[in-house]
């Protein structure tokens, strides 16, 4: 239990009015002493008569950086609220403010960096409906929030084209699974005809019987930055590749997903989102259809022997760094 | 607008409603200073230009800025407020006069005696306004409601609010912030019962208990009875206010007694400044007299030797002392004595009078023109003053040549038109007019008040005096005076000639009943009655002796007085014949004899009203939050059915029906139809009432017979509802 800043006040007002009241008379002083004393009292019985309030909360989804959310939560209580909380790896970083009780509250918060965040502690401060006194109970009730990487929209270089077309055959007769649409993915691959039926947007991913599917190798190597990067290209290039009906494998430095997995890009998504920094054998990283490298901050993919920024495979209108594929050196 | 915004505006009017009930509390007493001495109009504008001020500030201008214009209008409000002290008192502007006059304030001095207590008000007033207005502008209540509150409590510390208006403006303060509290979190309107109950909570403990030591009755309890008081005792309290009140009651106890030269009124001090229902002495905190001054000649000098017979906390003296010797004393403004600390029975102290000289003709020829101060501080009279007062006496004195003229007639007709009584009703606001044309009787307060309001009406300087009419004679040079004597009259300024005498009050039955209170206590033998001289067989009907008359300027006056009234002017009346009666200044809350006529019925005042809503609101909170209102409302949706068209009807009872089945077994689960929830937990006659429900709703029997049956069975059902 502390004593709020109006709480001494009033206590102190009421400690005066008495001392001047014996000192030079009483005058309308108990206009004064009379309410202090019994604020005081009340707020100190109200607060300490409180139970440690319930509380209960719903995380938000998982989803890309960028993207708004809101932490919903319900507190319930006797007396009036405000909620305290830390959180990482998202705008804003602490919250402070005063809520009603009883009914669910959001606040919003905006991904701001991939990875796996802690939310909390979450601390509720309880107050008398005059807030001179207050008590503060500490909770970690939060789920972690997931923040997978920066999904962009694809338009891709001509190796890559030149790839998916050996790669895989469209047989848009049959398709395979229907998934989630993941936001900051290109809208042209969604399957409006069933996203109607629902309340979310679809995807379709094709598969087909015999493609030998591609091999996504990548790694990041030195700081999150650069896994940031990898991982932000990696998760673009598959989700236009599975589009695009080809069956992927990505091999990273945590693991391997494959198509044949089930929810592949989900798994994906979150092996991306906890990808840190390490890398693959060499032997992957030749062998691969596909090699993506985040250093310097940037991703360079390798398709090919071509060597190019990520950046490149960007749609015009995200990104406009258009730079000429390069040769990469080592490689015939 | 929808919802939450309405209810979000909701809860900031009752915000601002708050903060102007705290608001409005402190305003109202420094707007009495302004009615009795300043200017209104100027008053009002200044406030409310602090409010848009504070308004736009709010908006537009940071904390450092706010602090730089509030210190602006202080600054502006002090030099105000300095340009229009008089010139001799502006010795008080050093820095310790100014921290001397703080302190005073602070530990009980009335605002109302500060010299120019209107333009004080008036500077001071815009300060707290602006910045409560600042700081709700930015919604920081919390720092609104302290300015407001602090004002609240300066006014409390002088002393000139009363228990329930300070309780109000506090009340309005906590208002405003457990309001605050709750819009800052979802505002809903409903959700302030909980500040309801605290208010109420907070008022019914206030009205009931008083903490503060040195304090009299709670503030909730009616107030001593007048009718218990002796007025005497606050009449001849070394106190700086005196307030006209209701009925009084004499004291019979012997005071002192006197040896001197002259008969003599033995004065107190005086008041010069009229607040409409009491008198306050104006503020001499740093006197620079210590001694008494004036002319030394003039007049015509005697002395006199006062022996206190009980515990005296004033030294009564002749008009005018210019010298005493005996117990340590300080000078007032007034020409007064007052003793540093008590005079106990044995602390005899002697005093050199000058008694100035002056005959009627010398008084008629005073000029007219008084100094701007003197005149100024003399003929004040508070702005809400009815115009009655003045109209009436333009004329009475239509005739009156001189103001001594008009002075005269005055006294005389009250005395003749009035009557004297001790019992009367409390005043209420403004004792002068209320006496001249509402009332028949009253006591010596009365009639020196009303007849220093004639006189200032008329820009006749005069003031109020106070002290013990000359007593019982018990010798040649004797006399003993008692509580009863205590006596209020008025002097009046003539230029060139000073201050004079005037006693409005009428002497014969006053005496009688003066002597009646004397006879009694004597007869119930109460002490201190007597003095070895005052013996009842010698004194029960004094034969009234002539004062004898040592100067002979004083004798052509006896002469030239030869039509003059008695208890004019310097020559007392004599003996038992002198209009002298106990004063009874009871307290504002003196008991109401009232024993007018057809008195109107009067609203209780605002903040009884205000009150009664506050407790009433909690009361009615917390019964809502333990559920009565709800259950009440079910209650009544159960027992009243109305009936309309068969259809709505039967399912009217069944909704009820299944209220009841829910409420003693549990409820109906989705998909289960009305049938098999019945057939489950219901009666025999329940499974009935679904029957017929079935009939009406599906299969569209619209027969009335199956719609009275279905509601004779609810009818007879429902009355379970009594079992618990």
């Amino acid at each position: 239990m502390t004593v709020t800043r109006r709480g001494w006040v009033v206590i102190c007002s009421g400690v005066l009015a008495m001392a001047a009241g014996s000192m030079h008379g009483a005058r309308a002083l108990d206009a004064i002493a009379v309410p202090a004393l019994v604020c005081s009292v009340l707020a100190f019985g109200w607060v300490y008569s409180l139970d440690r309030p319930t509380v209960e909360r719903v995380g938000p989804d998982p989803g890309p950086v960028g993207t708004d959310h809101e932490m919903q939560l319900r507190v319930t209580s006797g007396g009036l609220v405000s909620i305290q909380e830390e959180l990482s790896g998202t705008e804003p970083t602490s919250v402070d403010q005063p809520i009603a009780t009883e009914t669910w509250i959001s606040y919003p918060i905006t991904y701001a960096q991939r990875g796996r965040h802690s939310v909390g502690p979450l601390h509720v401060t309880v107050s008398d409906p005059l807030a001179l006194f207050t008590r503060t109970f500490r909770y970690t009730t939060g789920d972690p929030i997931l923040v997978y990487p920066q999904l962009s929209p694809v338009s891709p270089p001509p190796s890559l084209s030149a790839l998916t077309a050996t790669s895989g055959v469209i047989e848009r007769q049959e398709f395979e699974r229907l998934r989630e649409h993941v936001p900051g993915e290109s809208l042209s691959s969604v399957d409006w005809k069933t996203s109607a039926k629902h309340d979310d947007l679809f995807v379709v991913e094709y598969s087909h019987a015999d493609s030998g599917g591609v091999t996504l190798v990548a790694e990041g190597v030195g700081n999150r930055q650069n896994v940031d990067a990898m991982a932000r290209a990696v998760a673009s290039l598959v989700a236009h590749l599975r589009t695009q009906g080809v069956s992927v494998t990505v091999i990273l430095p945590n693991g391997t997903v494959s198509t044949d997995q089930t929810a592949f890009f989900q798994r994906l998504l979150v092996a991306l989102a906890t990808a840190s920094p390490g890398r693959v054998s060499t032997t992957a990283l030749e062998s691969a259809d596909i090699s993506v490298v985040g250093r310097r901050t940037t991703a360079m993919v390798t398709i090919d022997g071509m060597e190019f920024p990520f950046t490149a495979c960007l749609e015009p209108n995200r990104d406009s760094a258009h730079t000429v594929a390069t040769p990469a050196v080592g490689h015939s | 607008m929808n919802d939450t915004t309405r209810q979000q505006w909701l809860c900031r009017a009752l915000v601002v409603t708050g903060l102007s009930i705290l608001a409005s509390s402190y305003l109202r007493v420094l707007y009495t200073a302004v009615d009795i001495d300043g200017d209104p109009r100027l008053f009002f504008g200044l406030v409310a230009g602090a409010v848009i001020a504070g308004l736009i500030a709010g908006r537009f201008v940071p904390i450092s800025g706010a602090i730089v214009s509030g210190a602006i209008i202080t600054a502006l409000g002090s030099m105000l407020y300095i340009s229009t002290i008089p010139p001799e008192y502006s010795l008080s502007l050093t820095i310790s006069g100014l921290w001397g006059d703080t302190t005073a304030l602070l530990t009980g001095m009335s605002i109302l005696r500060i010299i120019n207590a209107g333009m004080w008000a008036v500077a001071v007033a815009p300060i707290p306004t602006f910045l409560v207005s600042y700081f709700a502008t930015r919604r920081q209540f919390g720092y609104s409601t302290l300015i407001g509150c602090g004002t609240v409590a300066f006014v409390v510390l002088t002393g000139d609010i009363s228990g329930t208006d300070a309780l109000l403006g506090v009340l309005g303060g906590v208002f405003t912030l457990g309001v605050d509290g709750v819009e800052r979190r979802g505002a809903r309107v409903m959700k302030t019962d909980r500040v309801l109950v605290v208010l109420a909570l907070v008022l019914v403990v206030t009205a009931s208990i008083s903490i503060v030591p040195g304090g009299s009755a709670p503030l909730g309890a009616g107030g001593s009875t007048g009718s218990g008081e002796t007025v005497e005792a606050s009449l001849t309290r070394s106190d700086d206010e005196l307030s006209v009140g209701g009925s009084i009651k004499l004291s019979p106890d012997v005071r002192f007694t006197v040896e001197s030269d002259r008969e003599s009124y033995w004065r107190i001090g005086a008041y010069d400044r009229y607040t409409g229902d009491g008198w306050v002495r104006t503020a001499d905190t740093h006197d620079p007299n210590d001694e008494l001054t004036g002319p030394k000649s003039g007049g015509s000098k005697f002395t006199q030797t006062v022996s206190p017979r009980a515990t005296l906390s004033v030294m009564p003296a002749a008009w005018r002392p210019i010298s005493v010797s005996g117990p340590a004393a300080d000078a007032t403004s007034f020409g007064g004595l007052r003793p540093e600390g008590r005079l106990q029975p044995g602390d005899n102290y002697t005093v050199e009078s000058i008694a100035p000289r002056h005959s009627p003709r010398e008084l008629r020829n005073a000029s007219g023109s008084y100094p701007d101060d003197l005149r100024d501080r003399y003929t004040q009279l508070p702005d809400s003053t009815p115009d009655d007062v003045s109209q009436y006496t333009e004329q009475l004195t239509a005739n009156a040549e001189t103001p001594y003229d008009s002075a005269r007639v005055i006294s005389t007709h009250l005395k003749e038109h009035w009557n004297y009584s001790l019992s009367v009703p409390e005043p209420d606001g403004q004792v002068a007019s209320t006496f001249l044309f509402d009332r028949e009787a009253g006591y010596c307060t009365y009639f020196a008040t009303t007849m220093v309001t004639m006189l200032r009406s008329q820009e006749i300087p005069a003031r109020l005096a106070v002290g013990y009419a000359p007593g019982q004679r018990v010798g040649q040079n004797e006399w003993v005076v008692r509580g009863l004597d205590a006596h209020a009259w008025v002097e009046v300024y003539f230029q060139d000639v000073g201050w004079v005498r005037f006693d409005p009050t009428p002497a014969e039955p006053r005496q009688q009943a003066e002597q009646a209170a004397i006879a009694a206590a004597r007869e119930d033998d109460a002490a201190n009655v007597d003095v070895s001289s005052s013996d009842p067989n010698e004194t029960d009907t004094p034969t009234p002796t002539p004062t004898p008359e040592p100067t002979a300027s004083t004798a052509t006056e006896a002469a030239d007085q030869s039509t003059a009234t008695p208890g004019d002017e310097t020559t007392p009346e004599t003996g038992p014949a002198s209009a002298y009666r106990p004063e009874a200044f009871a307290n504002a809350s003196a008991a109401v004899s009232d024993d007018d006529g057809g008195s109107t019925v009067e609203l209780p005042p605002a903040s009884t009203i205000l009150f009664g809503i506050t407790i009433a609101g909690g009361l009615l909170a917390l019964l809502r939050r333990w559920g009565v209102f709800s259950g009440l409302r079910r209650l009544v949706w159960l027992w009243n059915l109305s009936r309309s068209d068969p259809k709505a009807d039967v399912a009217a009872v069944y909704d009820r029906l299944e209220y009841l089945l829910t409420r003693e077994h549990r409820p109906r689960e989705p998909g289960e139809t009305r049938r098999e929830y019945v057939r489950d937990v219901g009666t025999r006659e329940d499974r009935r009432l679904v029957a017929i429900y079935e009939q009406v709703i599906y299969a569209g029997d619209r027969s009335d017979s199956l719609v009275s049956e279905a509601i004779e069975l609810f009818k007879r059902r429902r009355w379970t509802l009594v079992r618990w």
